[in-house]
């Protein structure tokens, strides 16, 4: 893992631009703690690559160097970059965006908001068995498998 | 040097969907029969599922690709230049972890594509060869499905009733009767039962639940446990670096390397590889010699060539409809589509597709784009409506394409780079053909139709899915001429006798539905012909 503590520090600044909050979700800056996000990093080097190119292209943009680094530049500031970020480093960014969703999606206060519930002893999450009746239609069918 | 062990009668290399169905036909034939496999037994409760996080894992640990996950047991695939990136996971049981498990059989057609339309070559064999062997997999791996599709040939009853449509199939179903088009509920080898230990699908739950995995058949338990109990003897954490023969071209052992790093050489009369349509080729590419220069059983240099895949693409529709939830039940194997399956000279292709519906996926996969055309949601202001757009409220289907056989789409082995046990890593070239594009494309439409009619309101399409490498076809075809194709129609190779190949790379074709009925049907019919000699 080549992301240190500052790298993430910098990242959270920008994770509230990409899933901000509404009136019923929560930002994913209050969703996503810094031990999580370590360790999806660290069991994986799939986003090592893309997250230090991410962080290298915010220290180097020249709004955040102007203003004293990327910890100073305002939300403005921060969206104009990540709208040059995916334009110009697209892969990157798509790594950056895999990692905040998918830790924002992965956790239960987020599944309760969106009534995510995969338990199977939920009465709301039972289906029929399967009904032949269904087949009426299509059993008319005349067979048209090819003969060889 | 090799630590010299001895003389089995039979090695079974890959435990996979074939190598399981085969080590278990040819146990307590009274050969001493060995499997070996590069992965470890896989234990059903380490499913991603049941957990927060387990799309997490499942983009991770858990991938398809062993590119992403990188476990002990993987090799790298070397995929820069194919368009689709090759799929496999590798443990006692093979990709059968790893699977939808749906399990239509091919068409009597599909083995006569030359006869029919000109183009790639007829199989040495037909449908009605595989017939019983299909029967009897069917039993062993356990089908749900029912009797009567128009699209198929009459056959013997599954063991078990199709899975449940849930409201979304039905909706389909409807639609498709609507529009004259074929429909069938999907064959599956995911039990909608209790059958032979394994649970039943219990109608409760999204395909995230860890049940629903129990109840999908891997060849662990389906065939290599009872084959086990006939005194197979299985060897894990076995990578194969390659088969030797003498100075005659005779078959002598299998040359392979322990998780501990020590070389062994088996000393066998047997071989049968199952390691599919990129690990197969592999092996055969790295096992040279003086009278095999160019790769063992290859003197029509064919052995990694013509790699087919089955393109797919993907159309997703999106609905307004809060009352049906599009999560509820398998997440693939619900309803297939074969109404353009054959070739139609008014069209401007060869060969046809299936559609297979698919499901709502959960929340992370969502965001990412699994009903977008894999395109992530967007984020900042507008996230969570486009995010509440989808969720729970799209179905779609996935095209699969007859991918007909190309001898520049293959596997090459890189003498340079090579994995943890220094063997030579498998390199892919594929380019997705003109043939193909045009027939997804149909397919796409069709599709659209399909879709709309089901009340959709949004349709959105993508036209290859480049991460859908599930299936690795046609690397050692079978065929009469040893000019022209690597096995006979018993799958023993033409060059070297008791050198026997069962997984996907012996395809001749690939038709246009899911291979692993096919494959397992020939791992049988192979094991058969070698036990009555």
């Amino acid at each position: 893992m080549s992301i240190s503590k500052l790298d993430i520090n910098i990242l959270y600044e920008f994770f509230d631009l990409i899933i901000p909050s509404n009136e019923k979700m929560p930002p994913a800056s209050e969703i996503i703690t810094e031990e999580e996000f370590l360790k999806l990093i660290s069991t994986t080097d799939k986003y090592d690559e893309g997250l230090s190119n991410v962080v290298s292209f915010i220290r180097k943009e020249p709004t955040a160097r102007v203003m004293g680094g990327p910890m100073v530049v305002n939300e403005k500031q921060r969206a104009d970059i990540l709208i040059l970020m995916e334009s110009i480093i697209p892969d990157d960014f798509s790594t950056l965006i895999e990692t905040v969703y998918l830790l924002y999606y992965s956790k239960s206060e987020i599944h309760e908001k969106i009534n995510w519930d995969t338990r199977e002893d939920s009465e709301e999450n039972k289906i029929d068995s399967f009904d032949p009746a269904i087949l009426k239609n299509i059993s008319k069918k005349t067979p048209f498998w090819k003969k060889v | 040097m090799p630590k010299n062990l001895p003389f089995v009668d039979i090695i079974i290399v890959g435990s996979g969907a074939s190598g399981g169905a085969c080590a278990w036909k040819l146990s307590g034939s009274g050969a001493k029969v060995v499997l070996l496999e590069q992965g470890n037994w896989f234990d059903q409760n380490d499913y991603p599922g049941d957990s927060n996080d387990w799309e997490i894992v499942s983009k991770n640990s858990f991938s398809f690709n062993p590119n992403i996950r990188k476990l002990d047991s993987d090799y790298k695939i070397l995929d820069e230049n194919s368009d689709i990136h090759p799929l496999m996971y590798n443990a006692v049981g093979g990709s059968t972890h790893h699977w939808t498990a749906h399990t239509p059989r091919f068409h009597p057609s599909d083995f006569r594509v030359k006869t029919l339309d000109g183009v790639a070559d007829d199989w040495p064999i037909s449908y009605w060869d595989l017939e019983e062997y299909y029967d009897l997999n069917d039993v062993m791996m356990g089908c749900s499905g029912i009797n009567g599709d128009p699209a198929n040939p009459p056959r013997s009853p599954r063991p078990m009733p199709p899975l449940p449509l849930g409201k979304d199939g039905e909706r389909i179903a409807q639609a498709a009767d609507r529009l004259g088009w074929h429909w069938w509920p999907s064959d599956s080898y995911q039990a909608s039962e209790n059958y032979k230990g394994r649970i039943g699908w219990n109608n409760q739950g999204t395909f995230a639940s860890k049940n629903k995995w129990k109840s999908i058949a891997s060849t662990d338990h389906t065939y290599i446990t009872p084959a086990i109990e006939n005194g197979l003897e299985v060897r894990t954490n076995c990578a194969v670096q390659n088969i030797s023969v003498d100075n005659n071209g005779n078959l002598t052992g299998v040359i392979y390397v322990d998780s501990k790093g020590t070389h062994y050489f088996q000393e066998v009369g047997k071989v049968i590889l199952a390691c599919n349509g990129i690990g197969t080729p592999r092996i055969l590419l790295n096992s040279k010699s003086k009278k095999f220069p160019n790769g063992l059983a290859n003197s029509s240099g064919l052995v990694g060539k013509n790699l087919m895949y089955h393109p797919y693409a993907s159309a997703t529709g999106l609905f307004n409809e809060n009352d049906i939830n599009y999560t509820l039940g398998p997440l693939a194997n619900i309803i297939i589509v074969q109404e353009f399956y054959e070739t139609d000279p008014k069209r401007d292709f060869l060969r046809g597709y299936s559609f297979q519906m698919n499901r709502s996926h959960g929340p992370a996969h969502t965001a990412l784009g699994s009903g977008s055309g894999g395109v992530s949601i967007p984020w900042g202001k507008d996230h969570h409506d486009e995010f509440s757009k989808r969720f729970k409220k799209y179905l779609g289907f996935a095209i699969i394409s007859e991918d007909l056989p190309e001898l520049h789409n293959r596997v090459e082995i890189d003498e340079n780079l090579k994995d943890k046990n220094g063997i030579p890593l498998p390199k892919v070239f594929y380019k997705t053909s003109e043939n193909t594009k045009k027939l997804l494309n149909h397919g796409l439409k069709s599709a659209e139709k399909l879709l709309k009619e089901a009340g959709s309101y949004d349709v959105i399409k993508q036209p290859l899915i480049e991460t859908a490498g599930w299936h690795l076809m046609g690397t050692a075809k079978m065929g009469i001429d040893p000019n022209t194709s690597v096995v006979d129609s018993e799958c023993q190779t033409h060059d070297v006798e008791n050198l026997y190949i069962i997984d996907g790379s012996v395809f001749t074709t690939s038709a246009a539905v899911n291979p692993t009925p096919t494959i397992q049907a020939i791992a049988l019919r192979t094991a058969d012909k070698i036990l009555k000699g």
